[in-house]
């Protein structure tokens, strides 16, 4: 009992301890006493046990004491009499023995080390024993790794390796991928986080840069169509992660990979601190649970904060994160029903910030600063009957969130020529202006999503014979919209040549809203020793209030999902059973379109028409014609997913094994792609005019002319890509083995995805023949594979040793790359079709090929090629250790050694290095 | 063909091994004369350690013997034609590795071009910088010179930029250097023949855009009174260059890019002045060149192939092959059209490289007062490197 209150209220029991002994001492002085000194001390090193907890009880009186640094405990004037004297310290088993106290004495206690009531830690990700392939990552296994962003905990799935922080970019997740690639983006967009019942909606983020080019910072924070930002998830508050790899249940929709499901803690919990330095990072956090009204109600927070840099030697780009959270538990229980009510308010802040080095670059004003602030209140009513009730348990969860994110961009823009401004906001011809040689260009962007989601879910248990039917069915709504200003700049100096974009209000978006239904049973049967468990389940999408012109307007998406598991009866090898378990699945998911695959901004096309030069830059003439382009694909659709897999999982003793096969396919992922369309215009002829003439602005009239037709492309949103994934996961952990103090677990797995389009390209070429570019006239469509295979086989190989005794818990993992393999698909050069002028596709026959123009469409390319690099071992150390109660030193040291040999390849000689990253962190308990 | 070879033997009396080189010198075919011998006088056998730059001259094939190392070799001779008149030859083997007690070498020689035509007198491709520190290229300009006694018509030469680049090397198949230049952009200077005279000495100046810079760019030039600009056409809002209507455009028959043709700026790549010699579309339609090539990299092996067009060796007038030192690997064509490079900076992404140009020496002046700019075929030895641009 007394053991228990410590451990959970160490310090109040302590200091009651100390309150309460001086009074009782008081109490007793008399005649018939005297002192009694115990010395307490480990049984086999004697060393004086600190804090051991000592209670004396007679029939009518009881005593307590706590022994000092040398292991004392002092009575100084205890009754004579009959006791029973009971010792107890964290850690060692309990002592008790009757004491009959009849004249002043001192006596040495010595306790036993109890290993088995230490509680050992997990600190690998376990396979979940449930219906589909997931794993579990308990609180002792985030605090061993040490993270600093949601990201590092992928390394605990099979297939996934450590790695260092990347927070000069999204941090986007890929689940049972051995490679990437940016034309699926579906990747990542396409798996589901979940925090406490409520999933992260990303829908509405329009936050980017249009028209950055490949060096601008923008492109590699982005995470517009790419789901979640892993930085922006701190770990601090997580008492647990589900992700399901497999087939989820029906309950998670609006996803195609998989689901991350996050639950925070919820529960009282002492102070705690936890400060994390690394090379690129600082990590302050801060948190507490606090129990109130009988444990009925718990009040949670924690706050955190990081402070990172991309580069440790660079000081100008920096990545830092705020979060808080408050969150509200509070329960009812009766004899027959029992309702929580669970609130939290959470926010979080994540801001990037890109300058220029002033002391080597001439231009300082530059940067690029990036902010997002969240905040969501979320609800949840959980209403759960007793046992042998009717009634269904009903949960109600409920969500809103706003964000207010400001993306901005300075810099300064030199042009070499006469360059036109891209400011008409309206269709048809005009006269254009010149941009300045030199200008400061400055680019705001106000993205403001509002998201709402309600779930309503209800379960129900019914049982028919050897047949137990749990039922559950529910509707989930999901709401985004985008309030904020949207694009901001001053349109005659824009920020990149925007060519093909004009601000927007994110406002002027209609909102967007899914709405889903779904059911599902859990069926066990239990047929003699065997039992099997399946659980079929629907579930639909619908898009209410989507405009008729969009195919996904009243249509409804049904998902078909079912997993089954047969386990069979123990068998005993040894006079230990053997358990063993197969199960299956198949699922259709599917994941859909955001705000931006819907509403994209609208396409501008200028052409000129007319660029006359003149010394005198009062009698320059630029005139153009604009066409606005509506990019937005009506037709498209929500990207599926079919999965399925088999798996098997056996248990014998304390070791298990686990292994899982599964395939995948996508064909209908979001791409961009490009379009063409041919426009008519009027080419006017600077030379055409008698230029030593020109006294004044010339007029149109004076130029000839002559009309024409030009192919101009733009990008749309399309099913185009395909995913194709096949792997096997596996996962072995053993008993704890006693003599060493060590648990082994081996996991990894075999990943081959296959990256590539499911529809033919366009793909203009470069070339200019004869003064025309070959692209203005036509532009070949190509039906080939885009794309590549990547393979990998990955195994882990995690020793964790823990001494309790000493509070030290290390683990060394040699994570172990077997291979990688990289296949480019060989594309094809030559086109089977084009599109001419008319804008019509014409087949490309021989005829077409010795074209002196048409010829050219027959591309230059590579004709694919493998890439092979062989094995690769890093070797990670990882330590823990409690100082007292109340601190806790951790560090780790990620390739402390690494095993990369040299490897030719084709014929030259490749050399590896890998430098190693570290870094450690202090948690208080208090 | 003429076979000289001598036995060689190592001799190491200072410790430092030396190789045994045996030459085997080529003639050049297609000569008038069926039988040429070659002269005893005049032999010059020229070996150039690139490492130390240490030069050895030999005037026989007898008894070469050379460090090991690494050696650029040049030979000049003369050939007698069976009349009155000799004819110089010359060879260039480049990058020989001289190891071992002896090595054998095979010497291709080339008739030594009479220099009588237009040539490069300058070419700037550098470009400028802004007073804020950024890239401007607009600027980038040509200079060719008649470097003759006579009146010559530049119609319809072209101006060619090589497909390849001199610091990167893969082996392109079919290697066709011995009878072309694989190029990558054509501009032609228009004129039915007789359109656009050049006197001797005097020189076209042929530009990117022909205006004067300053106005946008203090530290770029006055280019305003270029006989010729590039002029790449557009209708695309992002692809706009300056037309100015006073000068004429170069015609622009091929082009790699859609976007604006810049002269690479770091000076990888050669530049070539040729004699179109046949009809725009017949040109189109007939020389292009198709490729193919295996790209060796750690990472892999890439079997690309690529599409561009070929200049006839024939049709040069003149070749300049440009690179840098840190990352030299070969020269772009024949040995014929040029045995060196010049260069405007030493290593790659040199931050001083701009406001830079390569200018032809002058060879001698004639006694009517003429500069004739010295034209050797070896653009090493024939331009200043890094010179000051003469339209600064």
């Amino acid at each position: 009992m007394l053991l228990t209150i410590y451990k959970r209220f160490g310090l109040t029991a302590l200091l009651f301890s100390f309150l309460t002994f001086p009074a009782l001492c008081q109490q007793v002085k008399g005649e018939n006493h005297g002192r009694l000194i115990l010395n307490i001390q480990e049984r086999f090193t004697h060393i004086p046990l600190v804090q051991a907890s000592v209670s004396l009880k007679s029939a009518s009186k009881q005593f307590y004491s706590l022994a000092d640094k040398d292991g004392n405990c002092i009575f100084d004037a205890l009754p004579y009499g009959k006791y029973l004297l009971k010792v107890s310290c964290v850690g060692y088993q309990n002592y008790g023995e009757d004491f009959v106290f009849s004249s002043a004495t001192s006596k040495t206690i010595t306790m036993t080390l109890n290993t088995r009531q230490l509680k050992e830690v997990t600190i690998t990700a376990s396979e979940t024993r449930g219906m589909t392939s997931s794993s579990t990552i308990t609180r002792e296994a985030i605090e061993h790794i040490q993270p600093t962003s949601f990201s590092d905990l992928l390394e605990l799935l099979p297939g996934g390796s450590s790695k260092d922080p990347k927070m000069g970019s999204a941090n986007t997740i890929s689940l049972r991928e051995a490679g990437k690639s940016s034309d699926h983006n579906i990747s990542s967009l396409g798996v589901a986080f979940v925090i406490d019942g409520t999933p992260i909606n990303t829908d509405a983020n329009l936050q980017f840069l249009p028209g950055a080019n490949a060096s601008d910072p923008d492109i590699s924070r982005r995470s517009v169509n790419k789901g979640v930002d892993m930085r922006m998830i701190p770990t601090d508050d997580i008492e647990k992660v589900e992700i399901v790899r497999g087939i989820p249940s029906v309950d998670y929709g609006d996803l195609t990979g998989g689901v991350v499901k996050i639950v925070r803690k919820s529960k009282p919990s002492p102070w705690e601190a936890r400060i994390k330095v690394d090379e690129y990072s600082k990590l302050y956090s801060v948190g507490k649970g606090f129990g109130l009204n009988k444990q009925r109600t718990t009040l949670n927070f924690n706050v955190d904060f990081l402070d990172s840099k991309v580069d440790p030697r660079n000081n100008f780009e920096k990545y830092k994160r705020l979060t808080g959270s408050l969150r509200l538990s509070q329960q009812w229980t009766n004899p027959s029903w029992r309702l929580r009510w669970q609130t939290a308010l959470d926010y979080t802040g994540s801001f990037d910030d890109v300058k220029r080095d002033p002391d080597i670059s001439l231009i300082k004003e530059d940067f690029y600063k990036s902010s997002y602030n969240k905040t969501s209140f979320n609800n949840g009513v959980f209403f759960k009957p007793k046992k042998k009730s009717i009634l269904p348990s009903i949960d109600l969860s409920s969500s809103i969130s706003f964000e207010n994110s400001l993306l901005e961009r300075r810099k300064f823009i030199s042009i070499v020529r006469d360059t036109p401004i891209p400011n008409n906001m309206e269709e048809g011809e005009h006269d254009g202006v010149y941009l300045p040689y030199q200008y400061m260009a400055e680019f705001q962007s106000e993205g403001k999503p509002i998201y709402a989601f309600a779930k309503l879910k209800s379960n129900w248990e019914l049982s028919l014979g050897v047949m137990k039917n749990k039922l559950a069915a529910g509707v989930e709504w999901n709401y985004s919209k985008n309030i904020g200003r949207g694009e901001m700049y001053d349109i005659n100096r824009p920020i990149t040549p925007l060519w093909n974009s004009r601000p927007r209000a994110f406002k002027d978006i209609p909102a967007y809203q899914k709405l889903a239904f779904f059911m599902e049973d859990n069926i066990t049967l239990s047929l003699g020793s065997h039992i099997f468990y399946f659980t079929p389940g629907i579930r639909t999408l619908s898009f209410p209030g989507m405009s008729k012109l969009y195919t996904l307007h009243n249509r409804v998406y049904w998902e078909a999902r079912i997993n089954a598991k047969w386990g069979f009866k123990e068998l005993f090898i040894a006079g230990h059973p053997l358990i063993i378990e197969l199960g299956g699945g198949w699922g259709r998911t599917s994941k859909v379109p955001t705000l931006e695959h819907l509403y994209p901004n609208k396409h501008y096309n200028d052409i000129i028409q007319l660029n006359y030069y003149h010394e005198n830059i009062d009698f320059r003439r630029l005139h153009l014609r604009t066409y606005i382009v509506d990019k937005t694909n009506y037709a498209l659709q929500t990207a599926r997913n079919e999965k399925w897999e088999l798996r098997a999982d056996l248990t014998y003793r304390d070791n298990r094994f686990s292994v899982t096969y599964f395939k995948e396919a996508l064909n209908s992922g979001f791409r961009s792609v490009s379009y063409f369309h041919p426009y008519a215009f009027r080419k006017y002829d600077v030379k055409s005019i008698d230029h030593a003439s020109v006294k004044e602005k010339p007029k149109l009239e004076d130029f000839k002319y002559e009309d024409k037709i030009i192919l101009d492309g733009y990008s749309r949103s399309q099913n185009g890509s395909a995913l194709y994934k096949e792997g096997i996961e596996f996962q072995y952990s053993s008993g704890r083995i006693r003599s060493i103090r060590s648990k082994f677990t081996l996991n990894g797995a075999w990943f081959r995805t296959t990256y590539t389009n499911s529809m033919p390209l366009f793909r203009p070429v470069s070339t200019v023949i004869d003064n025309e570019a070959v692209r203005d006239s036509y532009v070949g469509l190509y039906d080939y594979n885009e794309g590549h295979l990547s393979e990998r086989f990955n195994s882990n190989l995690i020793a964790d040793t823990q001494i309790p005794e000493l509070g030290l818990i290390f683990s060394t993992t040699a994570q172990c790359l077997w291979f990688t393999r990289k296949q480019v698909f060989p594309k094809e050069t030559r086109p089977f079709a084009y599109m001419d002028t008319s804008g019509t596709l014409q087949a490309f026959d021989e005829a077409a090929a010795s074209h002196p123009v048409l010829q050219h469409l027959v591309r230059e390319a590579n004709e694919g090629y493998t890439t092979y690099v062989p094995i690769g071992i890093n070797l990670n150390f990882k330590a823990t250790k409690e100082l007292g109660n109340f601190l806790k030193v951790a560090l780790f040291v990620n390739r402390i050694l690494d095993y990369h040999p040299d490897y030719y390849s084709y014929g030259l000689l490749v050399r590896r290095q890998v430098d190693a990253y570290f870094g450690m962190e202090l948690n208080w308990k208090l | 063909m003429l076979l000289l070879v001598w036995p060689g033997c190592r001799n190491t009396p200072d410790n430092i091994n030396r190789t045994a080189v045996i030459v085997t010198l080529k003639l050049p075919e297609n000569l008038m004369n069926a039988n040429p011998v070659l002269l005893n006088e005049g032999l010059v056998y020229s070996f150039k350690n690139i490492s130390t730059g240490q030069v050895f001259t030999f005037a026989e094939t007898k008894a070469i013997l050379l460090p090991e190392g690494l050696y650029d070799c040049f030979f000049e001779g003369w050939l007698s034609s069976g009349t009155s008149d000799k004819i110089k030859i010359k060879a260039y083997a480049p990058s020989l590795q001289i190891l071992g007690s002896s090595v054998s070498i095979e010497l291709k020689s080339f008739k030594a071009p009479a220099k009588s035509g237009f040539v490069f007198e300058e070419l700037f491709f550098t470009g400028v910088l802004t007073p804020q520190g950024k890239q401007y290229h607009g600027c980038s300009y040509f200079k060719i010179r008649n470097n003759s006694d006579k009146l010559l018509y530049a119609d319809s030469l072209v101006i060619c930029e090589s497909r390849f680049i001199s610091t990167q090397k893969w082996d392109y198949q079919p290697d066709i250097r011995s009878q072309a230049m694989p190029v990558f952009a054509v501009y032609m200077i228009p004129g039915k023949g007789k359109d656009v005279p050049v006197k001797p000495g005097e020189s076209l100046l042929i530009a990117d855009i022909a205006i004067d810079h300053r106005k946008a760019n203090l530290n770029a030039y006055n280019l305003s009174g270029a006989n010729f600009e590039w002029f790449d056409n557009s209708s695309r809002p992002s692809i706009q260059d300056t037309d100015n209507p006073l000068v004429p455009n170069l015609d622009k028959i091929y082009c790699y890019t859609l976007s604006i043709w810049v002269p690479h700026n770091r000076g990888f790549r050669s530049y070539a002045l040729a004699r179109m010699k046949t009809d725009k579309d017949s040109y189109l339609r007939d020389y292009i060149y198709e490729y193919s090539y295996v790209m060796k990299l750690p990472s892999g092996v890439f079997p690309m192939t690529g599409k561009g067009y070929k200049m006839p060796n024939a049709w040069m007038e003149d070749v300049v092959n440009c690179s840098i030192e840190s990352d030299y690997v070969w020269n772009l064509v024949d040995p014929s059209l040029d045995t060196g490079w010049t260069y405007v900076s030493k290593i790659d992404h040199d931050k001083t490289r701009y406001n830079k140009s390569v200018r032809r020496k002058i060879a001698y002046v004639t006694r009517e007062g003429l500069e004739i700019l010295q034209d050797t075929n070896n653009s090493s030895d024939d331009f200043i490197p890094a010179a000051q641009p003469s339209m600064k």
